[in-house]
C-alpha cells in the first residue's frame, strides 16, 4: 500500500490575509475529496469580558447568535440552515466568542452570508433572552447536581482566585442573570463582535484570492477595534497556599452512583515554549491514547474505572491541566492516590526513551486522521490562527517534538505539572461511609497507590 | 432526489457467510476497518443481561495472536483509534489508521473474531470496569430515565433491558457465560466487514481473502423469536433523585425499521423532534436545539422547557417510539406530561399543511447530502444499515418517505399515539437532593 505523507496534504499549505478593516483571515485549502467547507469567525468577548454584576452575558449572547437576525425570525434562520444542509453553532468560551459553520463546498457563499448576518444583525429579543435565561438557569442546577460538572467547576474555584478570567462561571449566577438585559447584550455585542481583533478561519476549496475577493463585500464591512489582550490574571491561590497542597476535596451529592476525582493545576498558555514539551507530557500521562499511563494504570491494571484521561487546555493568557476518572466510592482515595502518583513519578523519573518514542510516533502519525475532510482540518488552522503560531506549525511540529528528550519531559513535568507538591484534587459523588466521610479532606503525599485505602 | 451520494460499494461473500463491503477512495490518507456482528443485548437471557457488552471489552483483552494490550498498541502506535460499541441488535468494532497501517486492523479483526481468549485474570478486573462505566452512566438523570422506559414498555422481549445489562447480573456473571456467547454468535456467518478509505481495490480483496477466508463458519442463529405480546393498558414509573428540574418521557410501542410505516415514523420523528433519525448528527442524549420543531415550539418556545425532542432508534424489532422533555426551573412534571400529549393528539387529529410535509422531505433528502464524507462515518454508515436491514434500505426509506401524503401521517399517528400502548416516565429531583447553583460562592460542602 502507498504511504500517505500528511505533511504535504494541501490542508496544512496556510496562509493570514488581513482586509482593510483589520480583520484577520486564515485561509485553509479543504482537503482532496472533501466536499464541506468550514468557517469559524472568532472574537476575543469571552466570558472573562463579562462585565462585573453581569455575569453571563457573552454566553447569553452567543445563544442568541442562531435566534433570528433583523431580516429572519429564529424560524426562518433555522429553515435556511436546513435548506443549505448546513451546520450553524455559537458559544462562548473564557477567552473567545466563536461561531462555527459548515455545510457542502456548493452552499459556501449562502452560508458566509448567514454567519455575517448572525455577527452583524441578530435580534436579541427580549422574550429570547428569557428563554436563555431559563436554559442557563437550568445548567447551573444541573451543573450543582451532576458529579463530573460539580467537580469541574468546584475545582476551578478553589483553584483561582476571585478576579481570575477564568474561574468565573460562563453560565452566570442566579442573579447576575436576573440583572441582564437586552441592552446589556446589545453593548457586549457592539464592543466584542467588530473586525479588528477578530479572526475569521476558512477552509475552503477557493484560492485565497478568489475567498478574499467573496469576503470583501460581506466581512470586509464589519467595522469597530475590540478589546485585546489579557485581563488582568491573579495568581493562583493554590500555588500560593502551601497548606492546602494534597488535599482531596470531598463533597457529597446523596442519590448519585459514582465520584468524579478531578486532579490538577496551573499550565504554561498555549504560546509558551515549554507547551510542545507539555503537550507530550500530558500524552505520556493520560492524553488521547489508551496507552497513556492513567488509562493503563486506573482502567487496565486496577479495573477501577471505565475512563482515566488529562488535558492540557490550549489558552492564551493562563493554563490549566486537569487528569479525571470516575470510579466506585469505595476506590475514591485509591484513584485519587494513582492520579497524582504518577504525575508525581514522571517528574521525578520522566518517561524512559522507548515510552516518550512510542508516545510521540502515536500522537505524529495520527496527523492523517484529522486531514481527511474539511471539518476535521479545519481545527488545525483555527488553533494556528487564534494562537497567532507560525503558518507551517503543523508541518513543523514533528520536528519540534522530536527534538525532546525525556529530560525534557521530566523537567516541564516537574516544573509545571507537580509545581513544588501534590495537585489539587477534589472529588464528588454520593455520601462516603466511615472516614471517608462527607466534606472530608484527605491528604496525598504523592506516595506510591500500594497500600491505599479501599474502604 | 434520492442518495445522489451514496458510495459505490464493493460487495463480495465470502465461502464462510462473511460479507465484505469495500468502498476504495484513493485520495483519502486513512483506512477504516468495520466489523458488525448481528449480535447484541437482544440475544441476552435475564441473569446474563450485559453479556454482549461486558464480551465486547473482554475482546479487546488477547487472542492468539495478540496478548492483553497488544491490538491497542498495534493500533495506536500507528496513530489510529480504536473502539468498540454495543447495542440491542449488533455489537461493531473499528479503527481508524493511516492508510499505510491497515495490516493492523484487518489482522486484529480476523483474529478476534474467533480466537479470543477471554482470559480468566481479566474477568473480575473488567467486571469492575463495566460497572463504572454503568454507574458513570446513573450519574445522568436522562440515562435513568430511558432505562425506566424500555423495562416499562417491555415484558416479554429482552429490549426490556439497556445493553449495559443489570448491575446484579454483572456482579454474578462468570467467564463461562462469556465465553458460551462468544462461541455462540461470533463467526463469519454472522458479520459483515467493512472497510473504506485510501485502497488499491484488487490488492484489499486478496487481504481480506488472506485472513478471512480460512475461518469456519459456526454460528448460532442470532434472531430473536420473542415477540412483545400486546399492551393493554397506559404504564407508569415514578423516578426520584438528584438533579435540576423533571424530567417526562412518554412512549408508545412503535414498528422496528422493516415494516412498511417506517418512512412516515421518520418524518414524524423529524417533524416532532427535528433530528434526522436517517443521518443523525447529534449525540445520543438530550435534543439539540431544533427550532423548526414541532415540540421545541410547543415546550421551549412557550417557555415550559429547556429541551424537548422525540425518539425513534431504528431496531429490528418493534421498539419505542418517545416523546421527552426536561421541564424549565420551576414548571412541574404535569404541565410538561400534559403539553407533550397534547402534540401527540394534535397529530391525530389535524393534517401537516403540504408545505410543512414538503419541507420534511426536503431535510431528510439534504441529510444525506453530508452522509458519506470521511472513510471513517461511510463505514459506520453501510455497516450500520447492513446490520439493520440491507445496504439500500436508507435509500429505500427515503424513496418511500417521498410518496406520502399529510393523511399517512396522521393515520400512522392514530394507529401510533395509543392511550393503551402508553409508557410514561417521570423523573422528578428530589427536594433533599436539590441542588444549589454553585456559582457566587466555593459550593463545596464544607
Amino acid at each position: 500500500m502507498s504511504r500517505s505523507d500528511p505533511m504535504r496534504s494541501p490542508a496544512l499549505q496556510l496562509t493570514r490575509h488581513e482586509l482593510d478593516n483589520g480583520l484577520v483571515v486564515v485561509h485553509q485549502p479543504s482537503p482532496p475529496n472533501s466536499v464541506t467547507f468550514a468557517v469559524s469567525w472568532v472574537g476575543e468577548g469571552g466570558t472573562s469580558r463579562d462585565p462585573e454584576g453581569k455575569e453571563g452575558v457573552a454566553t447569553s449572547l452567543s445563544r442568541l447568535l442562531n435566534a433570528g437576525t433583523r431580516r429572519r425570525s429564529k424560524r426562518d434562520f433555522a429553515r435556511e440552515i436546513d435548506r443549505l444542509a448546513a451546520t450553524f453553532s455559537a458559544r462562548a468560551s473564557w477567552e473567545r466568542l466563536e461561531i462555527e459553520a459548515g455545510g457542502p463546498q456548493a452552499a459556501q457563499q449562502d452560508v458566509l452570508a448567514l454567519v455575517f448576518e448572525a455577527l452583524t444583525e441578530p435580534r436579541l429579543e427580549s422574550t429570547e433572552l428569557q428563554r436563555v435565561r431559563r436554559e442557563m438557569r437550568e445548567g447551573l442546577l444541573r451543573e450543582a447536581t451532576q458529579p463530573d460538572e460539580r467537580a469541574d467547576r468546584v475545582f476551578l474555584e478553589r483553584l483561582l482566585p476571585v478576579g481570575h478570567p477564568y474561574r468565573r462561571n460562563p453560565l452566570g449566577s442566579p442573579r447576575s442573570l436576573g440583572r441582564l438585559s437586552r441592552e446589556d447584550l446589545v453593548r457586549f455585542h457592539r464592543q466584542h463582535l467588530t473586525a479588528r481583533g477578530s479572526l475569521l478561519v476558512v477552509t475552503t476549496p477557493d484560492a485565497p484570492a478568489t475567498l478574499l475577493r467573496k469576503l470583501r463585500g460581506t466581512f470586509g464591512t464589519l467595522d469597530g477595534t475590540s478589546p485585546r489582550g489579557p485581563p488582568t490574571v491573579p495568581e493562583s491561590r493554590h500555588r500560593a497556599d502551601g497548606r492546602r497542597r494534597g488535599e482531596l476535596h470531598y463533597i457529597s451529592v446523596p442519590g448519585t452512583s459514582q465520584v468524579e476525582v478531578v486532579v490538577g493545576g496551573n499550565a504554561p498558555p498555549r504560546r509558551h515554549e515549554d507547551f510542545a514539551a507539555l503537550t507530550l507530557a500530558n500524552e505520556i500521562l493520560g492524553g488521547r491514547s489508551v496507552l497513556s499511563r492513567l488509562f493503563q494504570d486506573v482502567r487496565e491494571k486496577e479495573g477501577l474505572a471505565y475512563g482515566a484521561s488529562s488535558e492540557l487546555e490550549s489558552l492564551s493568557w493562563a493554563g490549566l491541566w486537569t487528569a479525571d476518572a470516575g470510579t466506585d466510592p469505595k476506590h475514591v482515595q485509591t484513584v485519587h492516590h494513582l492520579l497524582v502518583d504518577e504525575v508525581r513519578r514522571l517528574g521525578e523519573r520522566g518517561p524512559s526513551t522507548q515510552e516518550l518514542e512510542r508516545i510521540r510516533e502515536s500522537f505524529l502519525g495520527s496527523l492523517p486522521l484529522m486531514l481527511e475532510t474539511s471539518t476535521q482540518a479545519h481545527g488545525l488552522a483555527v488553533e494556528v490562527g487564534y494562537f497567532d503560531l507560525p503558518l507551517d506549525h503543523f508541518q513543523q511540529w514533528p520536528v519540534e517534538l522530536r527534538a525532546l528528550t525525556p529530560s525534557d519531559i521530566r523537567r516541564v513535568t516537574q516544573e509545571h505539572l507537580w509545581d513544588g507538591g501534590p495537585p489539587l484534587a477534589v472529588a464528588v459523588g454520593p455520601p462516603l461511609k466511615d472516614r471517608h466521610r462527607d466534606g472530608a479532606t484527605r491528604r496525598s503525599g504523592g506516595r506510591s497507590a500500594a497500600g491505599a485505602d479501599h474502604a | 432526489m434520492v442518495g445522489p451520494s451514496a458510495p459505490r460499494v464493493e460487495r463480495r461473500v465470502l465461502r464462510n457467510g462473511l460479507e465484505v463491503l469495500l468502498v476504495p477512495r484513493a485520495a483519502s490518507p486513512v483506512v477504516s476497518v468495520w466489523v458488525w456482528y448481528r449480535v447484541g443485548a437482544k440475544n441476552e437471557a435475564p441473569g446474563t443481561t450485559g453479556a454482549a457488552h461486558w464480551l465486547e471489552h473482554m475482546l479487546f483483552k488477547g487472542s492468539r495472536r495478540y496478548r492483553v494490550g497488544e491490538m491497542d498498541r498495534a493500533i495506536v502506535e500507528a496513530g489510529g483509534i480504536l473502539n468498540a460499541f454495543t447495542d440491542a441488535d449488533f455489537t461493531g468494532y473499528f479503527s481508524t489508521v493511516p492508510r499505510e497501517h491497515l495490516a493492523a486492523p484487518l489482522d486484529i479483526e480476523a483474529d478476534r473474531m474467533t480466537g479470543a481468549t477471554i482470559p480468566s485474570d481479566e474477568i473480575d478486573r473488567e467486571r469492575s470496569v463495566v460497572l463504572s462505566e454503568r454507574e458513570g452512566n446513573e450519574n445522568h438523570p436522562i440515562f435513568r430515565v430511558e432505562e425506566e422506559i424500555y423495562g416499562l414498555a417491555f415484558r416479554e422481549h429482552p429490549y426490556r433491558w439497556d445493553a449495559l445489562g443489570s448491575v446484579q447480573d454483572i456482579r454474578s456473571m462468570d467467564r463461562e457465560a462469556l465465553y458460551s456467547f462468544y462461541r455462540r454468535y461470533y463467526g463469519p456467518d454472522n458479520a459483515t466487514l467493512v472497510v473504506a478509505g485510501g485502497f488499491d481495490l484488487p490488492s484489499m480483496v486478496r487481504e481480506v481473502d488472506r485472513r478471512f477466508s480460512g475461518i469456519r463458519a459456526k454460528v448460532a442463529d442470532p434472531r430473536v423469536k420473542v415477540v412483545e405480546p400486546p399492551q393493554r393498558g397506559e404504564r407508569r414509573a415514578a423516578l426520584r433523585g438528584p438533579g435540576s428540574t423533571p424530567i417526562v418521557r412518554i412512549g408508545w410501542r412503535a414498528p422496528g425499521v422493516g415494516d412498511p410505516r417506517a418512512s412516515a415514523l421518520l418524518l414524524l420523528d423529524l417533524h416532532l423532534g427535528g433530528e434526522n433519525a436517517l443521518y443523525p448528527t447529534g449525540g445520543f442524549r438530550g435534543a439539540r436545539e431544533h427550532p423548526t420543531a414541532r415540540l421545541y415550539q410547543a415546550l421551549v418556545d412557550t417557555g415550559l422547557a429547556v429541551r424537548a425532542g422525540s425518539d425513534w432508534p431504528p431496531r429490528i424489532h418493534p421498539g419505542l417510539f418517545s416523546l421527552f422533555a426536561q421541564a424549565a426551573p420551576g414548571v412541574k412534571g404535569d404541565r410538561l406530561e400534559e403539553a407533550l400529549l397534547e402534540e401527540s393528539r394534535r397529530l391525530t387529529r389535524t393534517l401537516l399543511t403540504p408545505q410543512e410535509l414538503r419541507r420534511l422531505k426536503e431535510r431528510l433528502v439534504r441529510g444525506a447530502s453530508l452522509a458519506w464524507e470521511g472513510s471513517t462515518r461511510t463505514a459506520f454508515r453501510l455497516g450500520f444499515f447492513r446490520t439493520l436491514g440491507n445496504l439500500a434500505w436508507d435509500r429505500q426509506i427515503l424513496r418511500r418517505a417521498l410518496t406520502l401524503r399529510p393523511t399517512d401521517l396522521r393515520d400512522t399517528a392514530r394507529e401510533l399515539f395509543l392511550d393503551a400502548s402508553r409508557n410514561v416516565v417521570r423523573y422528578e429531583v428530589d427536594p433533599a437532593r436539590e441542588g444549589k447553583a454553585a456559582s457566587g460562592g466555593e459550593g463545596t460542602d464544607e
